[in-house]
Parts: C-alpha cells; structure tokens; sequence
C-alpha cells in the first residue's frame, strides 16, 4: 500500500456485503479503471487506498474490500476494528443479498460503534431488477444514507465517499474538485428507469415503514 | 502457545499497512496458525484463559471472536456441552465480564461488545436449564456503578440481537423463532424481565440527570424489548414518570437531547406496541402522552432549528405515531370497541394532535418532515373512508396543503457560496437536487390531498398563485415564491379529474364540459389559463430565472389543452418556448429541457401549429445547426467544482455516447413538419435543408476532411445520426411510400450516409447503436425499400461482437423477421448460420469461463459474464421461436439448395431447443424454446388426417382448430424425433420429475406449451401419440401404465378440442399431480428434477 502524502486525512473504509454484489469491482473502477466482469471472491480482505481531492483539500479512505462469503471470512469481523466509516453493498438484482443487509449492520455496528455508514444498491444498470426500490426501507430504520450504484455505469460512484467525507470532516459543504480517474461508463442508465425509482423511492418515503414480516416477504 | 506469542501472530493477522517486503506472508502465515488453533475443538478454553492474559484488545476481540464462534455452531447444531465444560463457560464468561466492567480496565468497546455477543449466545446454549440465574448474575454489575450499568446494557442488546429477534435480524428459521420462544417465555417466567426492567428503572432513577449518555443507552436498549413485555412493566407509572423526569418537562430544565431523543423513542415503541384499540386508547389517555407530546412539540417549534435532528425527528415521530393509533381508534369498524366514553376522548386527542403534527412539516429538518407524512397520509385515508367528516377536516388539509406547498419550495435565506443562477455549480446542483427531492415526497401527499378534495387544494394553488404573481408590485416578487407556485399547479394537474389536463375523446370532453368543449373553463383550466395569460406582463424577470422557466413550459406541455383552445394562451407558450426563456435560454439544461418538451407540446399541437410552421422553423432553424454540432462539455474537470450529482454522472455520460436532450428539438421540427397540414413544398424544402446538413456533418467527418480527432468525429457522427432518427420521428410510413415519395427520398439517403460511418468505426458502440437505431427506425418507416442495406449491416454488426453486441445484433434481425416475415428468406439463409454459430461460441466460451472462475465449487451467477450470455440466449430463443412466428422455417430449412446450406444449422438448432425445453433453469426460456418447437411441429409433421376436415379424432369436440399440417414429413424420420424426444422428453416428463413449480403461472404457462404441442402431435397422428405414451409410463407405472396414458390422451384431446380461451390448466395440474403422487407410490422416479425458476 502506498504511503499517503503527508498531512493526508485519511480514514479506514470497511466495505462488506454478500459475495457477488459487487465490492471489489467497485473499488477498482477508481484504482485500476476497469469493469471487472471476472468474478474472483476476495479472500479475507484486500485493502484498497482510494484518494479524492476536495475543496479543504485531499482525503484518503483506506478501502478494506472484505469476504462477502463467508468461507473466505479471515478474520471477519475483526477486519472491522478501527474502522471510522463503512459501506454496506446488496445487488438489486439478488433478493438474498438484500435480505442479509441488517447482519452486516449489525456486525459493523457491533465493532464500531458510531459510524457513517451508506448503504448501496448495486447493479441498477440490470434491467432484470429484484429487489423494488419501494422495498428498500432498511436505511430508513437505521438512519443510514442510501444511493443506488452501478459499478459498470459510474453512476453514483461518488455519492458513498462524498458523504462519508462530509461527515468525517464535520462539513457538510465539502465537495470533490477533481474527477477521481473512472473508467469511461460501459453502459448507460436508463434515465427514464432512474427517474421510476426514485419516483417509487418517494411513494415509498411517504408510507409507514412495513413490519419486519411484510417487508421480508415483499423483498 | 503463550500469552505474548498469541498477541503476536494475532497482531501479524491484522497488520495491513505493513510496508515490509515480507508483510503479505506474515500476516497470512499468522492467518494459517489461527486458523489451526480454530480447528480444535476445546480452542475456546485456551480463548478464556487468553482472554484475560493479554492486555492486547485485538487479542482479546479475536478470543471473544473464538469462543462466539464455537457457541453459536453448539447452538445452531442443537448440541450440549459437558457438565465441566458448561461450568468451565460460566466461570470463564464471569471473569471475562466482571473484568471488561471494572472502571480500571477501559476495554474499547467492540471488545465489550463481542463479549456481550458471547454471553447472548450462553443464555441461548445454557439459560435456563444450566444457566437460570444468568440475569441474576448480570444484574450484579450494576454495583460497579456506570461501568457496570454499560456492560449490562450491552449483554441486554446483544441478547436482543443474537437470540430475541428473529425476522428483522434475518433469522426466519423455525429453530430460531422456537429458541427466542423459550429464552422470552423462561424470562417471563423467572421474573427475569422483570428483574430487567426494575435494574433499568434504577438505572434511569440514578443517572438520568448525573450521566445521561447511560441513560441514553438505557432507554434505547429497553425500547427493543418493548415489542414483547407485558405493557404493565413497560409502561408502568414508573416508567412513564421516569420519561417525563428525562424529557425534563416538569422542571423545564435544559434537556440533553440524546437522552431526551432515546426516551422520546422508548414512548413511540409504548404507544405502536400490539394491544387491543381500548387498551391502547386508555394507555395513550392515562399517561397522559398526548400532554407530553405536546410539550416537546412545542419546545421544537419555538427552538426547532437550534435542536438536534434525531431529538426533533423522534418527537414527531411519536406525535406521528399517536395521531395514527388514534385515527385507528376512531374508524367506523373500532369505534364500538371502546365503550360509550372513549370515543370522546379520541375525538379530543385527535384534535390536539393533528395541528401540531401538521406543524412538524414546516420544520428545517427533513426527516421530521419526513417522518410526520405518515400522519397526513392515514388521516386522509381516514377522512377518504368516513366522507362525512370532510366539512371538518377541512382546516386540517387546507393548513396541510399550504404547508406542503411552502416546504418544497427553494429556502430564500442566503448560504455561503450558493448561487442559484449557477446550474453549473456542484453546490447548486446538490442544493437543488435535495429541494426536489423532498418536493417529490412532499407532492405525493398534496396530490393525495388534491384527490380528495380537488376544490380545496385547487384554491389553496389559486391562493399561492395569486400571492407569488399577482400580489404586490412587480420587484417585490420573488422567482422562489412563482417557482413553487407554478410548480404546484403543474403538480396539481397530474391525475387530475379535469378536462384540462386528462385525455378525453371529443365527446367524453363535451359531456364533461356541459356540451361547450371549452377546457378553459374548467376549474382547473379557468386556473391554468389566467397564470399564461399574465405570465409575460407579471412573471417579469422571474421568468427568465433558470428554475422558473422550465416549470413554466413543463405546466404548458401538461395543460397543452387549453393552449388548443386559446390562442392568446398559445402564443405566450411558443413566445416562451422559442425566445431566452426557452430553446435559447443561456443556461444549457434549460435549453435542453425546452426542447424536448417543446417535442412533446409538438405532438399534440401538430395540426394546431401547421399554420405557423414557416415562423417556428425560422425560430428554430439556427438552434437546429448549433445543436447538431455542439459536443459534450469537455471542461468538467478543469472546473473548481466537480459535478458528483446523479444528474451531473449522468448526464456526462449520455453526452459520452452522444446524446442530450437537446437534440428533441429535431424531433419537435419532425412532428411539426411531418403533419399531412403542412404544405408538400414546404415539407420538402425544410427536410431537404435539415437532411443536407446532417448528411454533410457525417461526410465531412467519415471522409476525415473535419481534420477533427476520431473521438469527436464519432461524437458528431452520432449527433447528426439521432437527429436524423428524431426527425423521423414525425413522418408517417404512409406519407413517405405513397403521399409524398419523394419525403422517403430524402429518409433513404440519409440512412445510406449514416450506414458509412460503420464501415468507418465498425466496433465503436456508440456508433454501433445509434446506427442500429436509426435502422429499426427506417424499417418501420420505409419498409421493403431498406432491404438492400440490411445483409452487409447484420454482417457488420455480427462480425467479432460480443455477447452483448450479438444480441443487440440480434434484436435488429428479430425485428426484420417481424417485419418482412417469408420474403425474408434469402437474407435468412445468407446471414443466420453465422450468426447462430457465433452465439453457440459465444454461449458456451461464456459457461467455460465461468466454470473456470468458479472458486469453492460455486459458480457465480450473478455475474457479468453469466448474465450477458443468459440474456444473448434468451434473445437467441426468440429468434427461433420468431422463424416459426414469421413463417420461415419452411422456407430457411427446406428445399434445394437453402437445405443444404442451413443443415448444420437445423440440427443445431433443433439440438438447443430440446435441451432447452427439456431441462433449462429458466421456466419462461423453456417456454419459448416450446413454442418454437411447436412451429417447427406445424410446419413439418406429416398429417395422417383425410384432406377434408370431417371432423374431431375420436374423444375431441368439433371445434378443434389445429391447422392442416403437410401430408408427409418434411424431412425424413421427424415423426420419431417429435414423439420419441418431444412430446416425451420436452413435455410429458419435465412436469411429472418436478421440474415445474405449478403454483407458478410462468410454470403453468409451460404445462400448456406442453399439452399444445402434444395436441399437435395427437390430431395429426392420434395412433403413434398413443403408443408414444404408453410407452413412456410402461416402466415407471407398470400395469397402470395403459390407464394413465389413457387419461392423458383424453386430457389432449380435450385440450385439442377446446376454444383457446376456454382451456383450464386446473385439470392438467390436476392430471399431473396424480400421475406424479402414482409414480411416487410405486416408489420409482422420472430422473432427478432440473428445476426451472421465474426469473433465473
């Protein structure tokens, strides 16, 4: 891992989520700039340090891209330890990953107590969706931020580290100034499919959050 | 191994930062020695000695991790530990704890946490049989003061989240609701909960107001447990009052607002808890937490923005929460199980509490407004379900109206560097992105409102509209106050029940508008009109703003009725639409917005606007050139600020791939052009001018004369391409083959034009798809004139493709197929075998890897990989099932010298749709795979009837209607393929091995393919379907085999003879279960199930 330039904040980004959603492609798109079609689980955990620039200046967040399975776990949730802000990823095309969402919660939240953690759904750029925008009330209940990603697309790939950012540095008028170095998207979203989600995300926000059986049948 | 060795190779597991060259074996040697000391099995009495040796807390966590580990497999596995090894556990996890809450130790807190995990997960293995005065023990701690009451909490929330909850901790299993079962019944029991609950009243007694952090914690780890303990213990008078105490209402002392918000959170767990509507009335009324409420409601409305969000949130989440219980209370249905006093009572509290949970939707902090929209949206229900009790709830939804307005509008206060004329500022795009997003939410319960009370929610717009634009001199107006007003009678129209804004025919309009058809006078349209009529004398400069003016042209494309009704109205809109505030608005996302909704006012307006083309194009034409050829902003990262919102990303990247919005405004100049109004002459010389342009655009960057980099000449490539695409948009295929020919002309040279840039960049996707594009679109507009392009392009596109590119390929020839159907042929024989071979390698290069990537023995599947070759297959699929649709199997596979050619073809073909039908994962690709087989069946088994059709076989009703088939096969030895493989091995065995979940309609539609195709096989050939069968349950169902068979024959034969709307799958469901449920008690199986899923 290189060292970071002197006087670099930097902070430990723990980054779980089932197998398969997507975690370690989404840390390469900003090291390495390539979509990963290849899918090769991580064993124990690879760290990643991912540098932003900001208006207060640069910022580092060591990216520790943890086992989504579970026989590859390592250390599990002792990885966690130290940890000062997470991201919780599911695949919005597998209803299992989101399912399994609230135990990674609870394992980070266990290990450390505190943290901004965002929640994202991956893979919005499959038209195959499983996992309905309404459904996704978790963060809701936790208080946590949510952005749908697509790793393949870019789209929203800032959004997780900008708000971490924002409250590790206790200013929430921090922006990126530089583009970090992505790959050119190889898809496109569909607009007018965001534009559907996020409309049915609203509809969602306006109901009463479902009981816990509902809300897992629905999902 | 000793104490200090295990802190090493511990600390070597976790290093990660190491810059040593030899850091990466360490730490994973280190991994290997722990995981060696894992695999024994009494590992976990090492871990408790080691525990409390080491002073290294990743030591410690990693003992904890251990010994939670080996706990939590005894419990899942339902296992029991020695008598010693039990005691060795409760000794060992009392040291443990006894030492983690001494004050001197100061463990961090995820090594408390684990070791609370630990201790949860010894009341599951060992409470209550060997454990029962666990809570006793743990209750103990509270003698060592906070440090102890901080460990006790801990075990208590762990215990909630390792053994208590089930569902919402994602354990469903029925062992683990039994196992939360039996540890909540023994602590009802052993008055553990209560001994709990008394601890934590002690605690809250002791350290409300001398350390509210642990008050904080305490309250919050007691609110989970709300759920299931009986409500005299969780709301007892001591529980209430020492809320009261912690919320400090009495002494109106400063609160601390962690605590305040925790307690506020324990009331709203009290009052949603599951209790009959009576006791929960006298629950709410008795304690007196209407009061309560109302206290803290008014603290956050005189001090809302100098509070903390989570406190503000919580209180009106409670207020939220009363208001619903009551509202429940109060329905029709409720009201008789309360007796003859209460209902009184929930009138009054309702009415205390719904203004002041009103109020909470003006407050800064969204998610208190968020959370209080529940509220409004059950109380509308409720109002909507008792129509009587609108009179007197309409100060409620007009105050609600209003405030809904009011809050989603855009704040007039200044904030540093925000400029809200500066679109192109990050800061702005974010800022406006969070207005607009809690406006969507914000609309959802106006629109809500507007449904049941349209008048009251249009006057409540009429009020807003006539204080921002009409009030007041022209300065003193401000674009915020008109932005949201506007906005609100836009949204106002969306759904609405008014003439004005809902498509109508002619006389569905007439007879809504007492026969006048005069949408401008209709309450909605009375209201539209006077805004655009006023607009350029009162908006003023506010019009030109760049987050007025879109709203303002969104609001005509909504209304665009009145605007055909009234041309003064109209003229405003176009004046709007064309000059600054419009297509040449110098903010660019405002431009683009006017032009694509200037396409959209275009369609409907068409007729109504023929008779100014000549003014508009003038308007339009040097927009139409600049647009053409204006490339994606390329300064993005040079700016001191870069764009990370969603629209931001997202729109770089459809400029990437060549496209915006502002190329709609070719599409609004085709609508306009393409109506049969319009002059011939007219049409043409405008077409002829745009085409030239955009032919000469293409040319000059295919021939390389722009002297431009390849980026940009494919970026102009492609503009010019979607703009040919979007003009075409408006033509009609009847104007440009017979109307006006010489229109089509114009279309077909441009598609040839456009059709060189793939020789140029033959793998550039971009280019790729847009020319793809505008192919489908020509053939839909030109027909049979296209077809000279169509092999050299298929050729084009297919060539080196990959999964994805291939069944974009294959969309187009799908749609060819469709559109050409049997003259087709020729093209047919020439490009398919290429094309099918490629997908075959394709398909299966994509399995190899996958299997190759495949780590543990689990192929992953939901990769990229898999999922782009699943959907190329599927594609594939409906090729083949579109050959048959479209009547060109026949002509592909048959007949010299296209039989020859195709040969290899077919049988690979044939050879994929069997196994498909027969065992794929997927039930909706078995089903294409079946209906492309049954084409292949009609078109080529051989039929045994006489040539008249004198009627059914026997058993069948007279109104069969499958068609005559040829008098022999096609080709030889089909016959036997179709009964020995598919009518056997595609459709009676998948349904009867348990392929098929039958509850499932996309599985029952697959039963029916089946029973399609053996009707098929039955009418043309009744005798060999017969023995086929018979065959077939011979060996599964011996001497009941002819009786089974028998009834399958007569279930075709009735599915053969019945009306297709008629056919009932219920008794082919039926059929099937038996004949399974006989081959099961016979003890013998049709193969293992390849089991087919929705969706997979």
């Amino acid at each position: 891992m290189s060292a970071p330039p002197s006087n670099t904040p930097t902070f430990k980004l723990i980054l779980v989520g089932d197998g398969g959603t997507g975690k370690t492609t989404f840390v390469k798109r900003h090291l390495t700039g390539e979509f990963e079609k290849k899918y090769l689980p991580t064993v124990g955990v690879s760290v990643h340090p991912l540098d932003f620039h900001t208006n207060c200046g640069p910022i580092r967040f060591d990216c520790w891209d943890t086992a989504g399975q579970e026989k590859f776990g390592g250390l599990r949730d002792g990885y966690y330890i130290h940890g000062q802000c997470a991201i919780i990823m599911f695949d919005v095309t597998s209803r299992t990953t989101y399912k399994n969402v609230p135990t990674w919660h609870r394992d980070i939240t266990r290990v450390c107590e505190d943290i901004p953690i965002v929640l994202c759904g991956n893979k919005v750029d499959v038209r195959n969706r499983q996992v309905r925008a309404k459904s996704i009330t978790f963060h809701r209940k936790k208080n946590l931020q949510y952005y749908e990603l697509s790793a393949k697309s870019n789209y929203n790939f800032e959004k997780p580290f900008l708000y971490l950012a924002r409250k590790l540095s206790g200013n929430p008028q921090l922006q990126f100034t530089e583009s970090p170095a992505l790959a050119p998207p190889t898809v496109t979203v569909d607009l007018a499919e965001v534009a559907a989600y996020e409309k049915e995300l609203a509809d969602a926000a306006a109901q009463p959050l479902p009981d816990e059986d509902d809300e897992l049948l629905d999902a | 191994m000793d104490s200090s060795e295990l802190d090493r190779v511990v600390r070597d597991a976790f290093a990660r930062s190491s810059t040593r060259a030899d850091g990466e074996t360490l730490t994973s040697n280190a991994t290997t020695t722990l995981n060696a000391i894992r695999g024994d099995d009494s590992c976990w009495k090492l871990c408790l000695d080691a525990y409390v040796k080491s002073r290294v807390a990743e030591t410690k966590f990693w003992c904890l991790q251990t010994l939670a580990e080996t706990l939590r497999e005894l419990v899942a596995r339902g296992a029991t530990m020695t008598v010693e090894d039990a005691e060795t556990l409760r000794r060992g996890i009392g040291t443990c704890v006894g030492e983690a809450s001494d004050v001197g130790t100061n463990s961090p807190a995820f090594v408390k946490n684990k070791l609370a995990q630990a201790c949860a997960l010894s009341v599951a293995l060992e409470y209550p049989e060997r454990w029962p005065t666990f809570f006793t023990d743990v209750a103990n701690l509270l003698t060592r003061g906070a440090s102890g009451v901080d460990m006790f909490t801990r075990v208590l929330e762990a215990l909630d989240e390792e053994v208590i909850a089930t569902i919402e901790a994602g354990r469903s299993g029925r062992e683990d609701q039994a196992r939360s079962m039996r540890v909540k019944d023994a602590m009802r029991a052993d008055g553990s909960i209560q001994l709990v609950f008394d601890a934590w009243r002690q605690c809250l007694q002791h350290f409300t107001r001398a350390e509210p952090k642990v008050a904080t914690k305490v309250w919050s780890v007691a609110r989970r447990y709300v759920e299931w303990v009986d409500v005299s213990v969780v709301a007892s008078e001591d529980y209430v009052r020492c809320a009261k105490e912690c919320l400090m209402l009495a002494d109106g002392g400063d609160v601390d607002e962690d605590a305040c918000a925790a307690a506020t959170s324990y009331l709203h767990a009290v009052v949603t808890k599951g209790m009959d509507i009576a006791t929960k009335v006298q629950l709410i009324a008795n304690t007196g937490l209407v009061d309560v409420y109302g206290a803290l409601q008014s603290l956050c409305i005189a001090r809302g923005d100098d509070l903390d969000e989570e406190f503000v949130t919580q209180v009106t989440n409670l207020g939220s929460a009363i208001g619903t219980e009551l509202l429940s209370a109060h329905r029709m249905e409720n009201v008789t199980a309360l007796g003859p006093e209460l209902p009184a009572r929930v009138s009054a509290m309702l009415h205390q509490v719904t203004p002041l949970v009103l109020s909470s939707i003006g407050f800064r902090h969204e998610r208190a407004v968020l959370v209080a929209l529940p509220f409004l949206y059950a109380y509308v229900s409720h109002v909507k379900s008792q129509p009587a009790l609108l009179s007197t709830a309409q100060p409620a939804l007009e105050v609600a109206c209003q405030a809904l307005i009011a809050r989603g509008s855009f704040p007039v206060e200044n904030t540093d560097g925000l400029d809200w004329d500066d679109g192109a500022s990050a800061l702005t795009q974010e800022f406006e992105g969070e207005v607009l997003s809690l406006r969507t939410e914000l609309n959802v319960q106006f629109k809500n409102i507007a449904r049941l009370a349209p008048q009251l929610a249009r006057e409540v717009v009429r009020q807003v509209l006539t204080n921002a634009i009409v009030a007041g001199d022209l300065n003193s107006r401000r674009w915020e106050n008109i932005e949201v007003a506007v906005s609100a009678l836009y949204t106002l129209g969306e759904g609405a029940d008014d003439p004005a804004v809902k498509p109508m025919s002619t006389e569905e309009r007439s007879k809504a508008t007492n026969g006048t058809g005069e949408v401008t006078e209709t309450p909605l349209g009375a209201l539209a009109v006077s805004l655009i009529r006023c607009w350029d004398a009162n908006a003023g400069k506010a019009a030109h703003h760049r987050l007025v003016a879109p709203i303002f042209l969104e609001t005509c494309v909504r209304y665009h009725a009145i605007l055909e009704h009234d041309d003064a109205s109209l003229l405003v809109a176009l004046t709007a639409f064309l000059d600054a505030r419009g297509i040449a608005h110098r903010d660019r996302a405002v431009r683009s917005r006017a032009c694509y909704l200037l396409a959209r006012l275009s369609r409907p307006l068409r007729c109504k606007l023929s008779d100014r083309v000549e003014d508009i194009m003038r308007a339009i034409h040097p927009h139409l050139i600049d647009i053409a050829r204006s490339l994606p902003e390329q300064n993005a990262v040079n700016t001191t600020v870069v764009s990370v919102s969603a629209s931001g990303i997202q729109s770089r990247a459809m400029a990437e791939s060549g496209n915006d919005d502002t190329l709609y405004l070719f599409e609004a100049v085709g609508v306009l052009l393409g109506a049969d109004e319009v002059d011939e002459q007219e049409q043409y010389r405008h077409l002829s001018q745009i085409a030239s342009a955009l032919c000469h655009q293409i040319e000059e960057v295919v021939d390389g004369r722009s002297g431009a980099d390849d980026l940009t000449r494919v970026a102009l490539a492609t503009r010019a391409i979607i703009a040919f695409g979007n003009v075409s948009k408006g033509f009609a295929q009847r104007t440009c083959l017979t109307a006006r020919p010489q229109t089509g002309e114009v279309f077909r040279s441009c598609l040839a034009t456009s059709l060189r840039c793939l020789d140029i960049w033959p793998r550039n996707a971009s280019v790729r798809s847009r020319v793809t594009g505008l192919l489908h679109r020509m053939i839909e507009l030109l027909g049979t004139t296209v077809t000279q392009y169509l092999a050299s392009t298929v050729d084009r596109l297919r060539r080196d493709a990959d999964a994805l590119e291939l069944r974009e390929t294959l969309v187009l020839f799908n749609q060819l197929l469709a559109t050409y159907k049997a003259e087709l042929a020729p093209f047919v024989v020439q490009v398919l075998p290429n094309v099918a071979d490629q997908v075959f390698r394709t398909i299966t290069t994509a399995l190899a890897q996958a299997s190759e990537q495949a780590m543990g023995g689990n192929v992953a599947k939901n990769t990229e990989t898999i999922r782009e070759s699943e959907e190329l297959e599927r594609t594939w699929l409906t090729t083949a099932a579109a050959l048959g649709a479209n009547g060109l199997l026949t002509p592909t596979f048959t007949g010299h010298p296209n039989a020859e050619i195709t040969s290899a073809l077919r049988e690979q073909l044939i050879t994929h749709l069997l196994r498909t039908a027969s065992s794929h994962g997927s039930v909706s690709a078995r089903k294409v795979a079946l209906q492309a087989l049954k084409s292949f069946i009609e078109e080529w088994l051989g039929d045994d009837r006489p040539n008249e059709p004198t009627g059914a076989p026997e058993g069948a009703s007279k109104t069969f209607t499958i068609k005559y088939g040829p008098r022999d096969d096609l080709l030889p030895g089909f016959a036997s393929f179709v009964f020995d493989r598919v009518c056997v091995e595609c459709c009676v065995v998948p349904a009867l091995r348990g392929d098929l979940d039958l509850a499932d309609a996309a599985s029952v539609a697959v039963l029916n393919e089946s029973f399609a195709i053996l009707a098929i096989a039955r009418v043309r050939k009744p005798q060999a379907l017969s023995s086929t069968l018979h065959r077939a349950f011979a060996d599964v169902l011996a001497d009941q085999a002819n009786a089974v068979a028998g009834e399958y024959l007569a279930a075709v034969d009735a599915y053969a003879g019945g009306k297709p709307h008629t056919r009932s799958s219920k008794s082919l469901r039926a059929l099937v279960a038996a004949t399974t449920e006989a081959i099961r008690r016979r003890g013998r199986v049709l193969g293992s199930p390849h089991i087919a899923r929705r969706g997979s």
